[in-house]
């Protein structure tokens, strides 16, 4: 039933493979690149045709939902496939060398079972990119951002006035009488100014960027129409046809909003007073627009979350353990790989418990006994693994559980090392800056008696500072360099290593 | 000198040919493939027929004339060359050789709520033999096995595999060159033949090469047309051939059976008892076999040393041959239509005999100078109904009775 599915192509590969590469066809890595591939095309057609919602990129997640779930589904039927033919087990002829293959190969087909949302989203993002040009983006960003100050859509915008109350009463004589006030807003002092530039333009300096008026110029823009009404109504009518034009809830003409303004210029306005506001619908408008323009921006400078490092980086970990604890169940009896899991949650929970009892009553406790406790469990099973590594007898369940929690752990002990370095020492000066600096830089300052004293300190300062950003930027490369090492480290050389130690255990004669 | 006879496998396979029996002459055929390295036209030859045989629907469906022309086309090559065969031979038979040695190796572990204890015995196995393991259920047989194999520890002793060259604790090196078949077979997945040529592989069979071993073992072994069946869908007979073809991919030292023939009906006994003759004649991949069985005659009948093992203890192990030699009478196992004194009266008649009743058979002995052919005779002569008889003064059967 299923060989139908297969074309015959895929079954002829898999016939040499069978009696040339046992690695690949026990992986069935050609089966998993056909399939990618066709989920991939069917994958970019959804995403082809699907309607595009600006609004809204959140709605995709139904989409990832069901692809998630479909890769899963082809996970576990890999797995299952994969696991049914083991070299090892069979005592097969093998090179310590393999095991780089059989990361490679296995890496690659868990990463292509989860990798249909690189080309749903670049399809999609393409899509979005070419929903309008470059120069049309920026056209309709500067024109909704100079009349914007006419709509008035919120008091916020505008600045505001304190003004003093002058019938002050207060019910309670014993308390102490301060002046109270009321806040109005000056509807002609508009302070919120590129309301509807995307954030990576703002920040963005580069070529990206250009033609995008600034706030100044924004404003420059402005104070120029006020003074002209035909401009003015050209502008607004500009902005209008903008929503329209992307589907937005508008109902007012452009002398209305014209007029209205003016007439909000002329005193300020009190801070409740909501009245002379637009009707809900148009006041969702601006996060809207403005939504829209940031998504279309993102797409067209290629700003979507699969080109992320961060998303890339959870992905690559994903992907490397799903793979590691794979190729973990291969090497060991399968009893013992999943006593091996349940260590790993019970033991935490446990941890998590014995740190409560022993930090009780004392604040800050846990978080370092915690720590320390899992370091020293790592320990532990190092010691343990070293013990059969050197003397390998017979085999032993428990040095065979220790030497899998090592296995596993490896790749982000270094990591983890660096942060609890950081957490429980000040070795990085995590806690320079709130202490030494705040209390007792600025203490100096304040009992300064003179002004060359003062900038002797305020010199001493800048040293700290300049030393506590230097600590920290080491931590953040100590982090990223025990990331890198834990990973080399582990597929370079502990993999193989380990591998071997695996096998060794597993072949030993049994007790009984 | 070694038990590969090319003069007998040309007798063999003349006669095969002349009884049209092309089932076994192509197996014979595919045989000597293996053994020599013949040009590839010859080798060809036995392959064609291997797949004219295949083809048949039935055992019983006439030959076609020009296979059988082939075979003798081969047939004649063999023969024509039958001196160079003869002096390969003697090239590359060094004599039998130590595959396995341990001494002292015993065992202790509780089972259930009683100990058990296998008593320390020596054990040497050499290639070109066979060695049959024997004795009463829970006496120690695959306990024995399971420590040859390497799946279970010795508590004393030392183990070594000379012909390996191989370290103690190198078990994965050790196990990739010993093949051991429990009694209980493993469930496998997929057809017969992806699982075939994926072993063959990973035991460094390749390509043209691996689909040239797997269709010969496959034949070989009568697998042809159960290769695309699943482990479902084969009978418990075939699929310890299937495991037993596996393990031949990987031209194992050693091959380590446990219990093979438990789960067999007669027939299937016998053929797997033909094929296990078949793999320890190879010269060119010579290995050693141990197994243990009940099945006591079955395995007398291929065995070039017997160990009897009863409760623990190693009462016998030697060769086969020599086991009754200095045997103080002569045993028989008889049983008819016939009650017990009628026997008792026939016994007067032969001075220093005993009868021994085991409620279905009688084990009777006599004194050595008394012959098989003469007690035979005398029961005969007597008109006591046989229907069972056979001769157990050079079998380890003796070995079972109670008084032992």
């Amino acid at each position: 039933m299923i060989s139908v599915l297969v074309p015959g192509f895929l079954k002829r590969l898999d016939a040499k493979l069978l009696v040339k590469y046992p690695i690949l066809w026990g992986s069935k890595l050609h089966f998993v690149a056909y399939y990618s591939l066709l989920l991939w095309v069917l994958t970019s057609l959804i995403a082809l045709v699907i309607p595009i919602d600006l609004t809204d990129m959140v709605g995709n997640g139904l989409y990832y939902t069901f692809f998630t779930i479909i890769s899963i589904v082809l996970l576990c039927v890999w797995l299952y496939r994969n696991a049914l033919f083991n070299i090892e087990s069979e005592y097969g002829n093998r090179k310590k060398t393999d095991e780089y293959k059989v990361f490679f190969v296995n890496f690659l087909c868990v990463f292509l079972l989860f990798s249909f949302a690189y080309p749903f989203s670049y399809v999609y993002n393409i899509r979005v990119a070419n929903s309008m040009s470059k120069e049309e983006l920026k056209t309709e960003i500067n024109t909704l951002n100079i009349a914007e100050p006419f709509f008035v859509r919120s008091y916020y915008d505008y600045s505001e006035i304190q003004i003093q109350k002058n019938d002050t009463t207060i019910a309670d004589s014993t308390e102490e009488q301060y002046p109270q006030y009321i806040y109005k807003h000056d509807i002609t002092q508009y302070r919120a100014w590129n309301k509807y530039t995307p954030y990576r333009f703002v920040t963005d300096s580069s070529e990206a960027s250009y033609g995008i008026l600034t706030s100044k110029e924004q404003e420059t823009a402005f104070n120029q129409l006020r003074n002209n009404d035909s401009k003015a109504l050209q502008a607004i009518q500009n902005c209008i046809n903008i929503l329209k034009k992307h589907d937005q809830k508008f109902d007012y003409e452009a002398t209305y909003v014209l007029s209205r303004y003016k007439s909000m210029c002329k005193e300020p306005i009190e801070y409740n007073n909501f009245n002379d506001l637009y009707d809900g619908q148009f006041n969702g408008n601006p996060y809207k627009m403005e939504t829209i323009l940031r998504n279309v921006a993102d797409a067209q400078y290629d700003n979507i979350f699969i080109f992320m490092w961060g998303f890339n980086l959870a992905m690559f970990y994903f992907v490397f353990y799903i793979t590691l604890f794979f190729m973990l169940f291969k090497s060991v009896k399968w009893q013992y790989f999943l006593l091996t899991l349940v260590v790993f949650i019970v033991l935490p929970i446990l941890l998590f418990i014995f740190a409560m009892m022993f930090s009780w009553g004392a604040n800050g406790a846990f978080g370092p006994i915690y720590m320390t406790g899992i370091l020293l469990l790592y320990l532990i099973a190092l010691v343990v693994s070293l013990t059969f590594i050197f003397q390998p007898k017979r085999f032993n369940g428990f040095k065979s559980i220790c030497m899998q929690v090592v296995y596993i752990c490896t790749p982000v002990v270094f990591l983890y090392f660096i942060f609890y370095l950081d957490e429980n020492t000040n070795i990085f000066w995590r806690e320079y800056y709130t202490n030494m600096y705040q209390h007792e830089i600025q203490a100096a300052v304040s009992t300064a008696d003179n002004m060359k004293q003062a900038a002797s300190i305020q010199a001493q300062n800048m040293v700290y500072e300049a030393d506590y950003k230097a600590h920290r930027e080491l931590y953040e490369n100590f982090l990223w360099g025990s990331i890198a090492f834990g990973i080399l480290f582990h597929i370079s050389f502990f993999m193989v290593f380990m591998k071997e130690q695996f096998l060794k255990m597993k072949s030993l004669p049994k007790n009984k | 000198m070694h038990p590969f006879s090319i003069t007998e496998n040309i007798s063999e396979l003349n006669f095969l040919l002349e009884q049209k029996d092309i089932s076994k002459a192509s197996r014979k055929m595919l045989d000597l493939t293996k053994e020599f390295d013949l040009p590839q036209e010859i080798e060809l030859l036995a392959h064609e027929v291997r797949i004219h045989h295949n083809s048949l629907q039935t055992e019983t469906q006439l030959v076609d004339e020009v296979v059988v022309e082939k075979c003798k086309y081969f047939l004649a090559y063999i023969e024509q060359h039958k001196e160079q065969f003869e002096s390969f031979i003697q090239q590359i038979d060094h004599g039998t050789s130590t595959v396995y040695y341990a001494k002292g190796i015993s065992k202790r572990f509780w089972s259930g709520n009683s100990p058990f204890y296998l008593q320390p015995s020596d054990l040497e196995l050499r290639t070109g033999q066979i060695t049959g393991v024997v004795g009463e259920n829970g006496n120690g047989k695959t306990t024995l096995l399971r420590i040859v194999a390497g799946e279970l520890m010795s508590d004393t002793g030392e183990i070594t595999y000379p012909l390996l060259s191989l370290k103690a604790g190198q078990w994965y090196d050790i196990k990739n060159q010993i093949a051991f078949i429990p009694q209980r077979l493993s469930k496998w997945h997929g057809t017969l033949l992806d699982n075939l040529r994926f072993y063959a592989n990973i035991h460094g069979i390749k390509e043209e090469e691996n689909e040239k071993q797997v269709a010969y073992i496959l034949h070989r072994l009568g697998l042809d047309k159960f290769k695309h069946l699943k482990w479902s869908e084969i009978s418990s007979g075939y699929r310890l051939r299937f495991e037993l073809a596996k393990m031949l991919m990987r031209r194992p030292k050693l091959l380590v059976l446990d219990e093979p023939l438990a789960n067999l009906d007669i027939n299937a006994q016998q053929l797997f008892l033909q094929d296990l003759k078949f793999i320890i004649k190879s010269i060119r991949y010579p290995l050693s076999i141990i197994l243990s069985s009940q099945a006591l005659h079955e395995i007398e009948s291929v065995a070039d040393n017997i160990i009897f093992i009863k409760q623990g203890q190693t009462i016998y192990s030697g060769s086969q041959k020599a086991f009754g030699q200095d045997r103080k009478v002569n045993t028989f196992e008889v049983s008819g239509n016939f009650t017990r004194e009628q026997l008792v009266q026939v016994m007067q008649l032969i001075p220093g005999s005993k009868i021994e009743d085991s409620g279905t058979i009688y084990f009777i002995s006599v004194p050595t100078d008394f012959s098989a052919e003469e007690f035979l005779q005398t029961l005969i002569m007597n008109k006591i109904p046989l229907t069972y008889y056979r001769d157990i003064s050079f079998s380890t059967r003796k070995l079972f009775k109670k008084d032992f």
